[in-house]
């Protein structure tokens, strides 16, 4: 049993699943919530879902972390560490951008006293 | 100079702007002013030097990143950087009249702006490409809400809201080709890119038409557009027509041609691109806010800029290329003016185009509108001429009769703009235009007609970009980094 | 600065009378597009007709207190139409074109009484016509890969029907609109009367005339009348093509005759003549025969002659006394006597009554129609012609006959010398034209030589030659002349001494004495009984407005409709991206 879930093809599995779970739950907060906060939020939990799914997809049973120390010798028996570094540039980006949005949010909140994103229609002709 | 300067300057001036701030604000708009005027001229002096030019950085690509300036890169960063001395100059007078805004804001988010717009055309790495099309999201955003206040807010919320259901899409579609080719340079996904299976490959593709055609404002994805332009102040309208709506739609294309796209989805992108149009020019006609109506004009001159682009025969995009410049210099002169009009007369609604007395707007408007229009002798001619010669000579008339009927649309509401201008009824205020605007509006409408007047200034250039647009073999060449 | 500007008027017609026919230059725009100006005898007789017009409408400009910018704007114009007139490509042809249709847009909205609407109005359907033509350009660069008139013309032979069918109709519609030929008209008769005074004389002596040239140029120049026969097959002794054509202009002149008659204001009057007289050149022009083009080019020929005089005379009369409408005017004669000598003259040609040039050329023009054994055309013609005789009559009766209708008009002066001078150079112009028909000849031989047509026999300068028989003008001139100077002299004798006392007001009807409001002028409501009958009704209820207002409508409310879904909603965008990502995906995985 355990060998089956050490398997590289299970563990993607789970992590396609899970991560595809993870990214409709986004999906649907962004269809169907109208708060700010919970928008943001929600886009978190989809780029959140995409990492997992990189990153997972690129972890291959046996293989270590692509960290470089003195004992290494070869570079051999690593994952590939492009995404990794990729993810962690996204995550940047990403925490920028959320953080940017809730600062919008609050000084939008302080003028007007809403959240509601399908509410912001002043800009109408 | 090597290319990553034009991303690292801009960065380096960017974070020195409190040090500036606390020199005084002279040094504050001086600085942000040398920046643009030294890009600009490094940009004149590539076209003297042999295309493409690469930088590197530490390794040689495809495993390290770089910079790759062809043809069709150097049109657009002349135009970028063109665009950004003009709006430097002008916020001296922008600045001069609003002496409490918040100046050092305003810098940092554009010299950031300029230095992702120019990443977005010089990366030849998508992954960087995408870091780029961020830094440009975030400025653009930070600028949409410079107005702090209930509709500029609005507006910076709106655009982050759309900016992020994009880049969502784009880092997908960014992962997908890295697990299927395992790589991020563009030379070789180029290169690989028919070999992956058929289904995920569609997925890739629209999910970058969904993340590029968001950004670049295309039809059923561009509801947010107007109200973004509305939002914002007129410099940053300008920005936005002529500099961040250009990058995004350099990128559309570039992969386009680059990843082999043309045959399969020409005619897809063109429809789309003709209701772009369609929708934006008869969406104009009804509007009240002169902000928004630009902003129409704007998607519609997409539109057709999507068209013709996608058509893949070098005539037609040469002449796509012209009409692209051509109309960022008129939405540059259209949105500045702009500028000066709303200040003067505190007001948005398009009657403010019946309430002034200036001649010197007046005309200014005027060949803004005709080029916009192609009417002869100005630029808007040329492209808009070479676009339906490169359509007839592939026997394209139906786009041809498409363009030319709606174009008639277009001249309803930019004439009725001109006749409430000449009209000689009702009260006028006198407009100052104030000196540094003047020779600002002089020198981009005297660029219109000299181009409209001798268009092989430019049409050497937009031969150039057609070309290596089309046939990326020497993009290529340098970008996987053969014969370094 | 009017002498200035009119001099900077007479130096083209130098530069061009220079060059003597043998102008050709060309330059590179891009390496696709060249510019070239070639002279052709076509070109040149427009050329000369288009400066002169410009030439004497400035002198007229004299009395106006005109800006440096509406000069400049003007001269603009007449170099746009130079341009147009002596271009070798098509390319230079649609630049002159535009040029010609903005400039004339700023010099109109300079007018005091023009609206948004009116303006709107011209420029959209000079748009149009424009579009049309660049959309027939590009067409036919697609199969001949250049713009040069030469080259395009050789390689139209080759092209499908199809292609040749829809190049025709585009470049048509184009020159019709410039020309106003009824259904496309809507602007011409706003723009005319709205415009400034004296510019409504270039626009319909001049301006209108380009759409005519462009006619030429595509029927005989680039199609070739040959061309055209071969295409469209013949009926009687023309072509298909020119029947068809020569009732679009008979229903032109008969439809737009009517509605002139029923105009209250002058100078819709003469808008709506200028498109029944552009009529008639449209029935002819495409015979394809010697007199058919002769014909066609002689009318054009005096039309510009008379609407420069018609329109500077008016534009005279309502700059002095700030009337515009026939009901405002009358009793004129007493008060400005050579203003109404002239505009006598003006009508006498405009109503194509020997013994001026107006009578020469509706003979050649009936002739050609004889000649081709068009009979309905023929009896179309000369049934509008005689219609136009209303509102020739209602022209000069509503002005200068009858009794003052409004106040001030007593006591009105002459009007100024620089709006007299034109018209009596014009005036002269039109009785040389009637006397000396033959000397036409010489000009428009070289022209039917271009169109490989036969050219007309040249039997002397008095002498125009026609199918049914020798027109002697210098002879009729000399018997009218004579007749008339007989009955002037006997008018003079009979002179009666008391007419000057009479006051309007001394009559009285019915037991009613009319106050000072009553009009007692009779070309108050002339016209309006017209609709009596039953076929002029037909014609005078009907009006393109009510197609264009609908369209207007329905584009606007299309607009309204479209730019709902632009109401700022961010939720429902993002929704809709998703969606339509979810259904491309579909679509894309599918197929």
């Amino acid at each position: 049993m355990l060998d089956f879930f050490n398997s590289t093809q299970s563990i993607h599995a789970i992590i396609i699943v899970g991560s595809m779970a993870l990214f409709f739950i986004g999906f649907y907060g962004i269809a169907t919530q109208k708060n700010l906060v919970k928008v943001l939020v929600s886009f978190d939990i989809m780029e959140s879902a995409l990492f997992l799914f990189f990153i997972g997809l690129h972890y291959k049973v046996g293989l270590v972390a692509p960290i470089v120390d003195d004992k290494t010798k070869t570079f051999t028996g690593m994952v590939d560490p492009v995404p990794q570094a990729m993810i962690l540039t996204t995550i940047v980006i990403g925490l920028a951008i959320l953080a940017l949005g809730l600062s919008f949010g609050i000084e939008y909140y302080k003028l007007t006293g809403r959240n509601d994103i399908s509410k912001m229609n002043e800009l109408r002709d | 100079m090597s290319l990553g300067y034009y991303f690292l300057l801009p960065v380096i001036f960017s974070f020195l702007t409190p040090y500036f701030k606390k020199l005084g604000s002279f040094t504050l708009r001086g600085s942000s002013i040398l920046l643009s005027f030294i890009l600009f001229v490094q940009s004149i002096a590539y076209t003297t030097m042999k295309l493409p030019q690469i930088s590197q950085f530490s390794i040689k690509p495809p495993l390290g990143i770089a910079f790759v300036l062809d043809g069709y890169s150097l049109l657009f960063l002349l135009i970028f950087t063109f665009s950004a001395v003009i709006v430097s100059f002008y916020m001296l007078w922008y600045f001069k009249v609003n002496p409490k805004r918040d100046e050092a804001r305003f810098y940092v988010f554009f010299n950031m702006l300029i230095a992702g717009s120019i990443g977005m055309i010089l990366s030849c790495d998508i992954f960087n490409l995408y870091i780029f099309f961020e830094i440009v999201g975030i400025c653009s955003y930070t600028l949409s809400a410079y107005n702090k206040d209930k509709l500029g807010l609005e507006s910076g919320i709106k655009y982050l809201i759309i900016g992020s259901i994009a880049s969502i899409f784009i880092v997908f579609a960014i992962m997908l080709i890295y697990l299927q080719i395992g790589t991020v340079n563009l030379g070789l996904i180029a290169q690989r890119f028919h070999e992956i299976d058929p289904k995920i490959s569609v997925l890739i593709v629209l999910m970058l038409f969904i993340g590029f055609g968001t950004k670049a404002e295309l039809f059923p994805m561009n509801f947010w557009a107007p109200d973004i332009y509305q939002g914002s102040i007129s410099s940053v309208n300008g920005l936005f027509s002529s500099v961040v709506a250009k990058a995004y739609l350099f990128v559309f294309f570039h992969l386009f041609y680059l990843f082999g796209l043309s045959s399969k989805y020409m005619l897809f992108v063109m429809v789309i691109g003709a209701i772009t149009f369609l929708v934006s020019e008869f969406t104009a006609l009804n509007q009240t806010n002169v902000k928004r109506l630009f902003a129409y004009s704007t998607l519609g001159q997409l539109g057709i800029l999507f068209m013709a682009l996608s058509t893949n025969s070098s005539e037609t995009v040469s002449g796509a290329l012209f009409h692209l410049t051509s109309h960022s210099i008129s939405k540059l002169l259209i949105f500045l003016a702009l500028g000066i009009l709303i200040h003067h007369l505190k007001s948005t609604k398009i009657s403010i185009f019946g309430d002034f007395k200036s001649r010197f707007l007046t005309i200014i408007f005027a060949i803004g509108f005709l080029s916009i229009l192609g009417i002869p002798p100005f630029s808007g001619f040329v492209g808009k001429i070479l676009i339906l010669k490169g359509f007839a000579l592939s026997h394209n008339y139906s786009a041809i009769a498409f363009i030319l009927l709606v174009s008639i649309v277009e001249a309803v509401y930019f004439f009725r703009l001109t006749a409430m201008m000449l009209d000689k009824k009702g009260t006028k205020r006198v407009v100052h235009v104030g000196f540094i605007n003047y020779i600002l509006l002089c020198v981009l409408a005297a660029l219109i007609v000299i181009f409209g007047l001798f268009p092989s200034l430019l049409i050497h250039y937009t031969d150039l970009a057609a070309n290596a647009l089309i046939n990326p073999t020497d993009y290529l060449k340098f970008a996987l980094g053969v014969g370094l | 600065m009017n002498s200035i500007f009119l001099l900077l008027n007479i130096l083209p017609i130098l530069f061009l009378y220079q060059f003597g026919g043998d102008l050709h230059v060309s330059f590179s725009l891009t390496k696709d597009f060249t510019l070239s100006l070639i002279q052709t005898p076509l070109g040149t007789f427009f050329a000369y007709l288009s400066l002169i017009s410009f030439l004497l409408v400035t002198v007229s400009q004299k009395s106006k207190k005109l800006s440096c910018n509406y000069y400049a704007l003007q001269l603009l114009l007449s170099f746009a139409m130079l341009i147009i007139v002596l271009a070798g490509d098509f390319i230079t042809f649609f630049i002159g074109w535009e040029i010609m249709t903005w400039s004339s847009y700023f010099i109109i909205s300079k007018s005091n009484n023009i609206d948004i609407k009116s303006l709107q109005k011209y420029i959209l359907f000079s748009l149009a016509s424009a579009f049309s033509l660049i959309a027939a350009i590009v067409i036919s660069y697609s199969f001949a890969n250049s713009f040069d008139f030469a080259t395009i013309s050789a390689s139209f032979k080759s092209m499908p029907f199809d292609i040749q069918l829809t190049l025709i109709i585009l470049f048509s519609l184009s020159f019709f609109t410039k020309a106003g030929v009824i259904g496309l008209h809507y602007w011409v008769v706003d723009t005319y009367s709205k415009a400034p005074d004296l510019f409504s004389s270039i626009l319909s002596a001049v301006m209108s005339k380009m759409g005519i040239y462009g006619l030429f140029l595509i029927y005989g120049n680039i199609v070739g009348y040959q061309e055209l026969k071969i295409m469209f097959g013949t009926i009687l002794n023309g072509t298909d093509f020119g029947y068809t054509l020569a009732w679009i202009g008979v229903a032109t002149s008969i439809i737009a005759t009517f509605k002139a008659i029923t105009q209250d204001e002058v100078k819709r009057l003469l808008a709506y003549s200028s498109i029944a007289q552009l009529g008639y050149i449209i029935a002819v022009i495409g015979f394809g025969t010697t007199y058919g083009v002769a014909g066609a080019l002689y009318h054009t020929l005096i039309h510009t002659i008379i609407k420069l005089l018609l329109f500077i005379n008016v534009a005279a009369i309502i700059a002095q006394t700030g009337k515009n409408r026939f009901s405002e005017l009358g009793g004129l004669i007493y008060r400005t006597p050579v203003s109404f000598v002239m505009l006598l003259i003006g009508i006498i040609g405009l109503a194509g009554m020997p013994p001026l040039g107006g009578f020469a050329s509706k003979f050649m023009m009936y002739n050609a129609a004889i000649n081709t054994k068009f009979a309905l055309i023929l009896i179309g013609m000369l049934f509008s012609g005689a219609a136009s005789f209303l509102y020739c009559y209602k022209l000069v009766y509503g002005i200068y006959l009858g009794h003052p209708t409004s106040k001030g008009l007593e006591t009105q002066k002459e009007v100024p010398l620089s709006y007299l001078i034109p018209q009596i150079i014009l005036a002269l112009l039109l009785v040389l034209t009637g006397a000396f028909p033959g000397a036409f000849v010489k000009v428009i031989n070289p022209i039917l030589t271009q169109f490989s047509l036969k050219a007309l026999p040249y039997d002397g300068v008095g002498i125009m030659d026609s199918a049914v028989g020798n027109f002697n003008g210098l002879f009729i001139m000399s018997a009218f002349v004579a007749f008339f100077v007989l009955i002037l002299l006997l008018i003079s004798r009979i002179k009666s001494k008391a007419k000057n006392n009479i006051n309007r007001f001394d009559i009285s009807y019915c037991g009613e004495v009319p106050s000072k409001d009553t009009s007692l002028h009779y070309g108050f409501g002339f016209g309006t009984e017209l609709h009596r009958i039953k076929f002029v009704n037909a014609i005078l209820k009907r009006s393109t407005a009510t197609f264009y207002d609908a369209l207007a409508l329905q584009t606007k409310r299309s607009s309204e409709l479209l730019s709902r879904m632009y109401y700022g909603n961010i939720h429902n965008t993002m929704i809709i991206i998703l969606l339509f990502f979810s259904a491309l995906f579909f679509i894309g995985v599918n197929s």
